[in-house]
């Protein structure tokens, strides 16, 4: 079981709801495939950089993710088809991000130290703070 | 032009980031040109390995419509 990360835009011309039912189904066909979803991150409405379809706004979705090898596949084949999914991006989550996530909830919750991190300090202590998150987050997504 | 700061340290390693995030547009376009090229590491001062993760970053962050691939300065 790997962590991942799919980022994908839908797109605004559907109704709310519409767009609250295709992030549920991708929701579910994550964990309907044997994955665990982590923590669904909605950025809403955006303006995109350059047009896509003749459409300047896309609804932003971003969902971390557990899961086998093989489910890859299978979820980009369902972005595909999915006409109303402008784009998607689906990456494996490095011990590198992981850290650096960790780096920097730890900057935020210290908050009086103006001078920036030294975060070759305590390589241990980042690894450790993975951890937490990732039982922490189920509570935080329903 | 260029010899008079030789010596500059790299934006990211003196504040120790280890991962460049694609899903961050501010970060990302300080290190393009006012027309959406990406600088280049002997102009911006950033080291081999963070300029390498930068451009990654930045190529996806350009697929997902976050940033773009050519912008004409104004905007």
């Amino acid at each position: 079981m790997r962590q991942y990360e799919t980022t994908f835009v839908i797109d605004t011309h559907l109704a709310d709801e519409a767009i609250e039912k295709a992030i549920e189904k991708y929701k579910d066909f994550i964990s309907g495939n044997g994955g665990t979803v982590i923590n669904v991150d909605r950025w809403g409405k955006r303006r995109l950089a350059y047009e896509i379809r003749k459409k300047q706004y896309g609804y932003y979705v971003c969902i971390r993710f557990e899961a086998d090898a093989t489910f890859n596949e299978k979820l980009e084949k369902e972005f595909k088809l999915d006409g109303s999914i402008l784009r998607y991006l689906t990456l494996l989550i490095s011990k590198a991000q992981l850290q650096e996530e960790a780096r920097l909830k730890a900057r935020k919750s210290r908050n009086f130290d103006a001078s920036g991190s030294k975060p070759e300090q305590a390589p241990e202590k980042i690894e450790t703070e993975g951890k937490p998150d990732d039982q922490e987050a189920p509570k935080q997504e329903v | 032009m260029l010899k008079q700061r030789k010596k500059r340290m790299c934006r990211f390693c003196e504040n120790g980031v280890k991962y460049v995030d694609y899903k961050d547009p501010k970060i990302l376009l300080k290190f393009t040109s006012d027309v959406g090229k990406i600088i280049p590491r002997r102009t911006s001062g950033t080291c081999a390995k963070h300029q390498r993760q930068l451009v990654k970053a930045i190529k996806r962050a350009r697929h997902l419509a976050l940033i773009p691939f050519v912008s004409d300065g104004a905007r």
